[in-house]
Parts: structure tokens; sequence; C-alpha cells
């Protein structure tokens, strides 16, 4: 195993024990009971916008609180002393939220395939919610380094629910209507996750806007990957140096 | 093993300069002592020295090497005892031991670890049900988890009963015989003098003086007898330099004439040697 892989099954042993598995296992289950009364014919598009929920605020919070204890804990500083790449560290942080925001895709999958008898593109979700989940997971380790505790991080992660996750879901349902603002929309992230979980999930969605969608998913995420790469250093000196 | 030149910190929230042109060098096979009250920069020191901190001024040699140069391979060499816990508190004692042992190429009998510091038999408590002095002790087998050939002990014995904190101080001395290096920083005279081969007098950021503790304590100012006695009905005290008393007159007329009442030799001790040197008392 390399330490890479020893990090994320640490890593997603340790969500368990902290109970972050388990809170995201019980949001899961008031989705489903919210799912259930949901008619038929809405039952796709609600299931594109819970994944997305799920896939971009959840993990911004649960990142948040793994960070949270490994400062408080000081073993954010056990590991910076230890021979791992910094590379693997912001790896295996972004694949273990992936691993729980893929538990809830395929929970939620089950359920609407079963119980409502939806046809959905699973192999679509699964590759879309891998993007958003590890995007919006380096997002939350960049706002923790930021946030001076949890009540701030949550403070942080509301207002980018506020200005980016909110108008989506506003447009998406036709709550907003207004054209030139849905294409504004397009210059923020989460609109593009919200188009590839759509396309996904079977709503009409011209060919070129999947495409544009998913490829600026795909360059924002490994963007802000090599950027924090980079402000690792910046980051762990503020901690590390505590 | 470590050469250190001109070494300046200054915290980024802080406006004072914490560290200001430190200079030592740690020899192999030595334990060598950052001694000094508490806010003088040892933990600091230490941070550069283990990486967490890089934004310094002046030079860090490790084996010759810039510490600057290094990779993460240098954590395969160092092991890091922190002064604060650095446990998950969720896991137990064991869950946090084999994860971080996994990431070492060379990992260390930490079962044997365990038993000799007296944890074995809790090792399946989570550590938020340890006490301050189980988890010091956690932290001591988490410092040596990977066999290191440089070990940096920040406060090692603090916090521990007398019982523990031998235990401690055995295992770093067979440590450092079996040839292991040891950054050892403390405040705790008592440990400097039994452990320390050298010792660095910190005092305001930088360091005063560095000896064996012994040579210290001889660069000390002479040694004194306290003589109290009964000079009629009135009690008196005089001191004598204790290497000359055998030929003092007024010391032996004392001695053979009046009722003594209390006589003392003064040794200095390595906190009188600091406070002359640094004009710092380290208080605990
Ligand atoms: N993270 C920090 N930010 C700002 N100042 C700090 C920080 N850590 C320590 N200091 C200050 O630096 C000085 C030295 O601290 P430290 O190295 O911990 O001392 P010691 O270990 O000798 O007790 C103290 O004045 C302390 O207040
Ligand atoms: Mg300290």
């Amino acid at each position: 195993m390399t330490n890479f892989l020893r990090l994320t099954v640490g890593e997603i042993q340790r969500m368990n024990k902290y109970q972050i598995l388990p809170s995201s296992l019980f949001v899961i289950l008031f989705w489903i009971g919210f799912l259930y009364f949901v008619d038929d014919t809405f039952i796709n598009q609600m299931f594109a916008i819970l994944v997305f929920v799920d896939a971009s605020i959840m993990s911004i919070i649960f990142v948040g609180a793994t960070m949270f204890f490994e400062k408080q804990e000081g073993t954010f500083r056990s590991l910076m002393v230890s021979p791992i790449r910094k590379s693997d560290y912001i790896l295996s942080k972004g694949v273990s939220i992936v691993v729980s925001n893929l538990l809830t895709v395929v929970l939620l999958f089950a359920f609407v395939y079963w119980v409502k008898g939806a046809n959905i593109n699973l192999i679509g979700f699964i590759a879309g919610v891998s993007l958003i989940g590890f995007f919006h997971a380096i997002l939350g380790f960049w706002m923790s380094f930021y946030a001076k505790d949890f009540t701030s991080l949550i403070m942080r992660s509301s207002l980018y629910m506020i200005v980016f996750v909110v108008p989506v879901i506003l447009v998406e349902l036709q709550v907003i209507q207004t054209e030139w603002f849905a294409y504004v929309l397009y210059i923020i992230p989460t609109q593009a996750s919200m188009n590839v979980l759509n396309a996904a999930a079977g709503i009409p969605l011209e060919t070129w806007e999947i495409w544009v969608s998913a490829s600026y998913l795909l360059a924002v995420t490994i963007g802000i990957f090599f950027i924090t790469l980079k402000k690792f250093d910046v980051f762990a000196q503020k901690e590390g140096g505590q | 093993m470590f050469q250190v030149e001109q070494l300046s910190y200054t915290y980024p929230n802080g406006n004072e300069q914490t560290l200001k042109d430190v200079n030592f060098h740690v020899n192999k096979g030595e334990i060598f002592g950052l001694l000094g009250p508490s806010g003088v920069g040892k933990s600091t020191t230490q941070k550069v020295l283990t990486k967490l901190i890089q934004n310094y001024k002046g030079a860090v040699l490790y084996k010759g090497k810039d510490l600057t140069q290094y990779g993460k391979d240098y954590f395969e060499d160092i092991g890091v005892g922190f002064e604060m816990p650095v446990h998950f508190s969720k896991l137990t004692a064991e869950e946090n031991i084999s994860f971080f042992k996994k990431l070492y190429k060379n990992p260390a009998d930490t079962d044997a670890l365990l038993k000799r510091v007296g944890l074995y038999d809790d090792r399946k408590k989570k550590v938020s049900e340890f006490s301050k002095g189980m988890k010091v002790r956690l932290n001591f087998v988490r410092a040596m988890i990977n066999q290191p050939t440089m070990l940096f002990l920040d406060e090692p014995t603090n916090g521990l009963d007398p019982v523990n904190s031998r235990i401690i101080k055995n295992m770093m001395k067979e440590y450092r015989n079996q040839g292991g290096t040891i950054l050892l920083t403390t405040h705790l005279m008592n440990d400097v003098d039994e452990l320390c081969d050298r010792v660095a007098f910190m005092a305001n950021g930088t360091i005063a003086e560095i000896d064996s503790p012994k040579n210290l304590k001889q660069k000390g100012s002479a040694r004194t007898v306290i003589v109290e006695y009964m000079s009629g009905n009135k009690q008196k005290t005089d001191v004598f330099n204790l290497d000359t008393i055998g030929t003092d007159d007024a010391f032996l007329s004392i001695i053979q004439q009046h009722k003594l009442l209390t006589m003392h030799s003064q040794e200095t001790t390595l906190e009188d040697i600091f406070i002359q040197m640094t004009g710092v008392k380290i208080d605990d």
C-alpha cells in the first residue's frame, strides 16, 4: 500500500469514528424521506439537485470538520512530521470525501430506482459526483485554513451556499426565469456541476453544453488542486507553526 | 548532526523577534539540551529544526546539508516528540500508533515501546480517556515510532509522576547509548543535569552559554560554607570559602570556641549558574 492509500483509509476510518459518515447517513435518510413524497415526474430533477447539494456543500462542511479536529488535536502537526507527500495528504482528503459522496449517490439511487422506478444514469452520476465532490473538498480545505474555528467555517460555507449554490437551484426550479441570469451562472463551477448532473439524470441539455460544463469542471478541479499544492506550505506554516 | 547559524525567526502575528541569532551545533550521539524559562523560544527552535517553520532567517544544516534541501525522507530519519498531545482522541492508542507507524519504512516494535512506558494494557482505550501523563507517554512512543536516528523531545517529562519520568529518562539514555542523538527541550534543571552531555542556556530568544553541565557548574562562583553560631547570647552568621576553611583562622576559632547552630555547604547548582549567566530565573 502506498502512503496515499494509507492516508485515505485512515481518513475514512476517522470520518466514521468522528461521526462524519454517520451524520452523512442520517442526511441520506432524511433525503430518502423527502424523495418519497416527490411526484414521479420530478424525481430525476430532485435526485440531481439533492446529489448536487450533497457533493457541494456537504463536502465543504465535512472536510472542514476533519481539518478542524486535526488542528484542534494537534494531529495535523504530527502528520506534517511524517514522511508523506503534501499531494498525498490533499488527495487523500479529496478522495475520502468522494467516497462518502458516492455512498450517498448509490443509496439514493437504489431508492429511486427500486421504489420510484426512476431511470437514471448511475455511471454518469458517479463521474459527475467524483469531480464535484473533489473540487468542493479542496475548497473546504482552503476555507478551513482561513477560518479560525468551526463556526466561522460554517459561516463561510453558508455564504458560499447563498452565492454559488442557491441561485443555481433557483434557476433549476425555474423560480428565477430571467435568461441572462442563467448565462451569468455559467462562470461559476456550481452551475457546471449542476449541468453535468442534469445530463446524467436524463434532463435534456445541448451536447455542447454538457461538454463545456464537464471540461470546465475538470479544469477548475485540476486548477484548484495545483494552486492548493503550491499554497500548502503557507497553510501548513499557519497550523504547524502554532 | 545539526549546525545552526544565525537563526532568527518572528511569528507572522508577533511583533517581536522570537529567535535572535541563535547559534549552536548538535553532535552525533549526544543528548543536547535547550534549557530556559518558558516563552524563550525553545519550542520554536524545535519547530524550525523539524521543518514545521520554514520561513526563518539563517542557516540550519542537517548532516552537512541545508534543511531546505531535504524532502519527505527527512522524516524517516527524525522522531518528533511534541509538548502538546498530538493524537486522534476518538481513536484508541493502538489505532493511533498503527496509523502513524504504517507511514514509515522502518517502523519500531511499538508493542515493546507501549509495554515499556506502561501503556500496553491501556492500548485499547480511546486517547480521550487518557490522563495527561498517559498522553505525554504516548507522545514519546509516537516520537520513537520510526526508530529515528535523531530524536526531538519537547518537555518529555512534563506532567509525569516520578516513576514514569524515570522510565522515560532511562529510555532516553539507552537510546543515546545505542548511538542515537537527542535534542531535549526543557525547563527542568534536574533533567538537564542528569541527561545532557551539553546544554545551551536560552534566555530572551538567544543562547547565552553552551557547555557540559559539569563544566558549567565549575564556572560558577566559589563554593561556600554558611555557619550559624552563638556569640555570647547573640546569634551570628558568617560565610567562608569551602576550599580554604582548613587554614581559615576565623573559621577555625568559631568552631572551636562557639556553640554552632547550623553549618551548610553551598554547592552551586545549575540553577545558580543559569541565573548568573543570563540574569533570568527559571521558575517551575
Ligand atoms: N504561534 C505563535 N504565534 C505567535 N507567537 C508565538 C507562537 N508560538 C509561540 N509564540 C511566542 O514565541 C515565544 C516563544 O515561544 P516558545 O518557543 O513556545 O517558548 P518555549 O518553548 O521556550 O516555552 C513566546 O513569547 C510565545 O508567546
Ligand atoms: Mg515550549
